[in-house]
């Protein structure tokens, strides 16, 4: 046999034995950053025309006018570019997989639901189905967005909030803040039990509060006393809403139109929560007075639709349309011009392009620019008690910069870096410039048979997002995780690295996919390749 | 680019034009010169009304007005009392009932009030100026009702009948045992048996509730110190009805449930106010005096279901004529637009007289709400709600053409047709204009070259883009 | 002994008068009569005999064997028409076992109200007490429902009761949805639409098969090729196809009234609108196109929110103006029956003409149902169908005293009458 041979061989079974080296690139290498001569808006209105940022690892270690560069930083040509910190989504689910709800018809007979299926279940955390992944982080890079407050939305009491960092995939990295909110929603499901209309909802949580009260009484004099009265009965339920109701951690109330925000402040007043309003109808504009005098933060969503309750509804299609063009757009300078609180959620306006959009036609309509970049940064970062930390580009405080060919807010800039956790991302253009849209689905496993050699069978599992394709390898000896794959039409292409023979090693797999079967190579460059044939596993 | 003024042409024409009648009213209104009907009495033909404030100051003829004074000219038209209805669900979001659970005492409309509801002022169209909105009919105790007065453009609680005893709805027959659901749930209860016995059953259960609070404040003081009871929000409302808090409202049809449900109340103590639609009640209205009940009831709907078969037209009238305290309502938001139309039907079936058959939609209804202090006639110290129709009231030919409620304006017909037209100018004008630009677009499509030649400082002004105006 | 006899002939002529009903002869003096075609009589006599209109003049003599009846003071009109009800077939709505109106399935054009309509409903002599003598009784239920019958409001079986069986066909037409939001405001006109116009696309498929279907059948009767299956619902179908019975078509919204124009038009029916709440929008176009319509009850709200407050009360008199011939109906509702000339009396307040309303209820759904030969007015030689009423016939306050189907006095006893008599009586 000769030699090359025989090596290329070895290495396809090494290939199909050995795990994948490290997937992604030395973070430890690449912590160091200095971006020089650029713009900074340290805060709106606070701006410097031509400065430094040194990033390290994952903080601004200095922010300000020109200074020598440290010799270990990697260095950004930025002049040209304007540096603000990086938009924080104040509310939104998009990222969030939820289980799916299956509904069994015998219970609407019976009646007999469960408190989850009644929206009672503030122990769903929306830690637990987050879903980050590169391409989706990618989205919101790309209008600026470095962090995002997810909270599940369905329901009474919804779940509870965490704050993350877009920076990587892994949730325990990027998290902030972990269940720092509870959601309350008004909206009842009229099919699954009590409460099934909105009075209900609303009789349902003064009938909660009152016995949470009095669970707590009844827990502590237990506690303190243990002899002649009986014993609290333990409720999961009830712990964990304790510190929601004790104002220990905040509570956000979803609110549909301008009566719920009513009804949320009088709620959050009588029973002295610290409460924060998201604005789903987005009429908080129609009850300036009532927030004014409560001082809540109001979450302002985008969607600049007009509630059905709502007068501009019910008068026919032109006088709705005039509003929604020209009176909702404007709740943003309303709110503004009355000094409340405020910052922006994506949960009308999932779409991270969308939601940028639509604060841009809020500043058409009125809003200051300025006020719109504090409402995404530096108050955001306030409302949730995390702005030693976030929101602004300040020693200290987490690197979630943005590095952008223009101003923030304005049509024409675009996002060129983004660092988030002081992790560098460039954003390139979009996948379809290099090659076609993908015409495949290959999400799901596959099993691949390699001919040649000794025709071995190993697994691959496939997650497609547009053009990126990611997944792991798995093989009798375990499995392991790639990143960077793409897909162009209806070929795939993806790089796995292995260590053998005391060198690195990467591997290419290309293959054509037709329907449920693939066929394709595996390259070892230069020292040879094998074919391969692959079936989709159901 | 900061737009301080929010001015928006067609939704603010269209929707707050009315309350913009009722800010401009002025202290001192004058209605001059025509027949008003005020209730209490014989009709004055060609009489004034003076209204300061939100009351009615004087009633009479060739009243002399202050020089500040509005001036409306009636023109020999109508002017009643503001009808009242007393059985409605108007306002109401989310849900008018809560079927989660068989009692639902511990919710309150109150809580849920939509102000922006369309048929608000679609009720002040037909001469409405308060109602009595409320919970369903789906429980045999459901949640508790609101007196709104209808003064459109405010806020919920701004509309809120302040001194207007709280009422709870109460439901008996084929509503509450689901008859008419063919995928009726497996709830009990399925009969009218059932459905006292749940009432029996919460009754006591709240009575034992009480009795729970009343020993826990014996002993509270105790050295070794009791656990109160848990508080529950349903039975305390329902405790409150055993302690006559409330009118209760009970939602009948059949002459023998509402019998036994009388009894049922005389023997717990609890005050039954008013049955609703009690189509049946002409059979006896002899209980009714005795137990002091009064019937808020159609003029003529019927039939839609098995009992509601059992009646006629005239039972409104044959039971106010034997002594019962008759209202008419709507229970639908189409028909509150035309109770007038339905007192006229007293008169025909079942021969009230044209002032008894009034009273049916005015001060009966007022009193069965406790509100008749304020409202229910016209007359000097009473609220100024006042409905102005073209023709008598119960004239076939009438309808209304404005309506007061507390002295101010909200439904004026010839504004709201005056409102509607310009609306349509200014839409007409935006189309034109829309369409010229459109024109103008096509036409430098086709030419390019000429435009560059010459920039239009003009066609740059149009593009421009708009804020409000 | 000739006083006795007076007494004696005296008594049995009242009591003649009383029980009236048995004889064929009966003079109504003294009236103001209402002929509708022609000026209304101020004071004058109506003479029935046979069943029909005998005499209308001045002062008629009363012929020896007449019951008379003096009506000074009182009113005569012909009897009311409701154009498009579900007596007989509907009891109570909530009790499916005594309901017979909506059949399963879109397809129905073969079912006749006749075949289910019960006599005995208590809401016909009921809704007949204002004046009501005839009525168009109407399945209801998917696409084409079946036909209906224009029948008396009195009679112990159907055939008694019947005086046109199979006047239309009942084609309920689809309903334009509203524009969700906004962007579909500005598609409204183009695509919107075309959900409705697939939908009608569907009907008009089933008609050319249906025209398919005729067409097979007579070229087998006539050059001997093979015949289709015998298919009952395209045998209904063909006298409509044939334009020899008028459809009525279901139709609310003006987007869907210009469609149903359209659609009638290319398929050469002939048609009656049923509802039209927007008929005001495109009034000329009906006028243009000579459709009847038939207005629904008028205790309904605008049919869009971009309509007036008060467009379905004058929707009667825009389309008057416009020249489209309208007529009265109860609708959906056979317990509010009687509400007709209610129906009228809005449309009056809302400016219809009172002369024109009378029209609407009497000779206009005559002429639309083809009946007009024999009712709809007070002439000499048509059916005594006609009442006796103590005023205005639209005014709710007035009693209609005397009601006559057929020239035979109807007993104008009924549910509600047994009920309040015998209640009135218990003992306070």
């Amino acid at each position: 046999m000769k030699r090359r041979q025989f090596c290329f061989l070895l290495l396809l079974t090494l290939f199909l034995i050995l795990p994948s080296a490290v997937f992604s690139a030395d973070e430890t290498l690449h912590s160091v950053w200095a971006v020089k001569d650029c713009k900074i808006v340290i805060q709106p209105g606070r701006v410097i025309e031509k400065g430094v940022i040194i990033i390290r690892n994952g903080l601004i270690e200095y922010a300000g006018p020109v200074v020598s560069i440290p010799a270990d930083a990697e260095v950004i040509e930025g002049s040209g570019l304007t540096a603000y910190a990086g938009f924080i989504d104040a509310f939104g689910d998009s990222i969030l997989k939820m289980p799916e709800e299956k509904r069994d018809p015998s219970k609407m007979y019976s009646g007999d639901f469960s408190e989850k299926e009644r929206g009672i279940a503030p122990e769903i955390k929306a830690y637990d189905y987050a879903n980050l992944t590169k391409a989706g982080i990618s989205k919101f890079h790309k209008s600026g967005i470095t962090a995002v407050l997810v909270i599940p939305s369905k329901g009474i009491f919804t779940g509870q909030a965490s704050l993350f960092s877009l920076s990587q995939t892994g949730k325990e990295k990027a998290v902030i803040l972990k269940d720092n909110l509870l959601g309350i929603g008004f909206s009842a499901s009229s099919v699954t039990g009590y409460p099934d209309s909105l009075m209900g909802v609303i009789a349902f949580l003064k009938q909660e509060f009152a016995d949470l009260a009095y669970y707590i009484m009844h827990t502590s004099r237990w506690e303190n006393d243990m002899n002649g009265i009986s014993r609290p009965e333990y409720k999961a339920e009830f712990e964990e809403l304790l510190p929601f109701f004790t104002g220990k951690k905040q509570v956000v109330f979803l609110c549909r139109n301008q009566n719920d925000i009513i009804r949320a402040i009088k709620i959050g007043s009588e029973y002295k929560l610290k409460y924060l309003i998201c604005d789903i109808g987005g009429e908080a504009f129609r009850v300036i007075p009532e927030l004014k005098k409560s001082g809540v933060p109001v979450l302002l969503t985008l969607g600049f639709k007009s509630p059905s309750t709502s007068i501009y509804s019910q008068q026919g299609k032109d006088v709705r349309s005039e509003a929604e063009r020209e009176l909702y757009p404007s709740n943003a300078a309303r709110l503004e011009e009355a000094g409340v609180k405020f910052a922006f959620s994506s949960y009308s306006t999932p779409e991270p392009d969308k939601f940028l959009g639509n604060i841009m036609i809020a500043v058409e309509k009125g809003l200051s620019t300025e006020k719109a970049l504090r409402a995404l940064t530096v108050d955001a970062a306030a409302v949730f008690g995390v702005d030693r930390a976030l929101g602004t580009i300040e020693a200290g405080k987490i690197a979630n910069v943005v590095l952008s060919v223009g101003d923030p807010l304005l049509k024409e800039s675009k996002v060129k870096y983004v660092f988030a956790d002081g992790i560098k991302f460039d954003m390139k253009e979009k996948k379809a410039e290099e090659g076609e849209k993908p015409t495949v689905n290959v999400s799901g496993k596959w099993e691949i048979t390699t001919e040649g050699g000794m025709g071995m069978k190993f697994t691959l599992e496939l997650t497609q997002e547009e053009a990126t394709l990611s997944g792991k390898r798995i093989t009798q000896f375990g499995q392991d995780e790639f990143t960077d794959g793409t897909v162009s039409g209806n070929e795939i292409n993806l790089t796995i690295t292995i260590n053998a023979m005391g060198r690195t090693v990467d591997i290419y797999v290309s293959g054509t996919v037709e329907g449920d079967t693939i066929s394709g190579t595996i390259s070892f460059g230069a020292m040879g390749s094998a074919e391969f044939t692959g079936k989709r596993i159901p | 680019m900061k737009q301080k003024r929010f001015k928006y042409l067609l939704i603010s024409i269209l929707v707050l034009s009315v309350s913009a009648i009722a800010v401009a009213g002025k202290d001192e209104i004058l209605l001059k010169n025509g027949n008003i009907i005020t209730i209490t009495g014989a009709d004055i033909k060609g009489g004034d009304i003076l209204i300061k404030g939100s009351k009615i100051e004087k009633i009479g003829k060739n009243i002399k007005a202050g020089p500040d004074a509005l001036v409306i000219h009636l023109n020999g038209k109508w002017a009643m009392p503001g009808i009242i209805d007393s059985h409605s669900h108007i306002a109401v979001e989310g849900g008018v009932n809560e079927t989660g659970n068989l009692m639902t005492a511990e919710v309150d409309v109150k809580d849920v009030l939509n102000s922006e509801d369309y048929n608000i002022f679609l009720a002040l169209a037909g001469g409405v100026t308060t109602i009595h909105t409320m919970h369903g009919s789906a429980n045999p105790i459901g949640g508790r009702g609101i007196v709104l007065k209808l003064r459109w453009g405010s806020t919920a609680p701004e509309m809120i009948f302040k001194g207007a005893p709280e009422t709870v709805k109460w439901a008996l027959g084929e509503n509450p045992k689901q008859s008419s659901f063919s995928m009726g749930r497996g709830r009990y209860p399925k009969t009218r048996m059932g459905v006292e016995a749940s009432i029996r059953a919460i009754f006591e259960e709240a009575r034992d509730y009480m009795k729970a609070w009343d020993d826990y404040d014996k002993k509270k003081d105790n050295k070794v110190k009791p656990l109160p009871p848990k508080k529950d929000l349903r039975l305390e409302v329902i405790a409150d009805v055993l302690r006559g808090k409330y009118l209760v409202r009970c939602h009948a049809y059949e002459a023998e449930e509402m019998l036994s449900i009388m009894k049922l109340c005389k023997e717990y103590g609890v005050k039954l106010a008013v049955f609703e639609h009690g189509l049946e009640g002409y059979r006896i209205t002899n209980e009714l005096i005795k137990y002091g009940v009064g019937v808020s009831t159609f003029a003529d709907f019927w039939a839609y279901k098995w009992e509601a078969f059992k009646t006629m037209p005239h039972s409104a009238a044959l039971m106010a004529k034997r002594g019962v305290l008759i209202a008419l309502n709507s229970d639908d938001a189409e028909r509150m637009r035309r109770l007038y139309l339905d007192a006229a039907k007293t008169i025909r079936f079942g021969g009230l007289s044209e002032s008894e058959a009034l009273k049916t939609i005015t001060i009966n209804p007022a009193k069965m709400l406790g509100v008749d202090k304020w409202v229910g006639t016209l007359e000097p110290g009473k609220d100024a709600d006042i409905a102005i129709f073209n023709r008598h009231p119960l004239d076939p030919y009438t309808f209304c053409e404005m309506t007061m409620v507390d002295g101010k304006v909200f439904f004026d017909r010839a504004k709201y047709f005056e409102d509607r037209k310009k609306a349509e100018e200014i839409k007409k004008q935006k189309e034109e204009q829309k369409k010229a630009e459109d024109m103008k677009k096509k036409e430098s499509e086709r030419k390019p070259d000429e435009n560059q030649k010459k920039p239009d400082p003009k066609s740059m002004e149009t593009q421009a883009p708009k804020g409000g105006n | 002994m000739k006083k006795l006899l007076l007494i004696i002939t005296v008594s049995l002529l009242g009591l003649c008068t009383i029980v009236g009903a048995t004889s064929d002869t009966i003079l109504i003096k003294n009236a103001r009569i209402y002929p509708v075609v022609g000026a209304p009589i101020e004071k004058g006599d109506l003479l029935i005999s046979g069943g029909k209109i005998a005499r209308i003049g001045a002062v008629i003599e009363a012929p020896s064997n007449a019951v008379v009846i003096d009506a000074s003071g009182m009113e005569v009109y012909p009897g009311f028409i409701d154009a498009y009800t579900r007596l007989g077939l509907v009891e109570v709505f909530s009790i499916p076992a005594t309901a017979d109106a909506s059949e399963m399935g879109r397809e129905n054009p073969e079912l006749k109200a006749t075949w289910a309509l019960n006599p005995q409903s208590v809401h016909f002599a009921t809704s007949r007490i204002n004046g009501t003598t005839s009525a168009l009784v109407a399945p209801s239920g998917g696409t084409f429902s079946g036909m209906t019958a224009v029948v008396r409001m009195d009679g112990w079986t159907v055939d008694e009761m019947l005086v046109k069986d199979c006047a239309t066909m009942i084609i309920n037409f689809p309903v334009t949805p509203r524009p969700i939001r906004d962007i579909e405001v500005k598609k409204e006109e183009g695509e919107k639409d075309e959900v409705t116009v697939k939908l009608v696309d569907k009907i008009k498929d089933y008609l050319k098969e249906a025209r398919r279907y005729h067409e097979l059948k007579k070229a087998s009767e006539e050059k001997g090729t093979k015949a289709p299956d015998f298919n009952a619902k395209y045998e209904a179908l063909l006298p409509v196809l044939e334009d020899k019975m008028p459809a009525i078509i279901s139709v609310e919204k003006a987007k869907d009234i210009k469609l149903a124009i359209k659609f009638v038009q290319d398929e050469k029916i002939k048609a009656i609108f049923y509802g039209c709440g927007q008929g005001y929008l495109v009034a000329d176009k009906l006028a243009e196109a000579k459709i009847p319509v038939i207005l629904d009850s008028l205790y309904t709200g605008p049919a869009e929110p971009e309509d007036a407050y008060d467009s379905q009360w004058t929707n009667a008199a825009a389309l008057v103006k416009a020249g489209v011939n309208i007529c009265f109906s109860t609708g959906n509702n056979p317990a509010g029956g009687k509400n007709l000339p209610y129906f009228a009396a809005r449309a009056v307040a809302f400016g219809l003409d009172h002369d024109k309303a009378i029209e609407a209820l009497t000779i206009n759904p005559a002429k639309f149902f083809g009946v007009d030969s024999f009712l709809g007015s007070l002439e000499a030689g048509k059916d005594a169908d006609l009442f006796i009423t103590t005023g205005d016939p639209l005014d709710c306050r007035s009693v209609v005293k005397y009601l006559f189907i057929k020239g035979k006095m109807t007993d104008m006893d009924n549910w509600w009458e047994t009920m309040y008599q015998k209640w009135e009586k218990r003992p306070l």
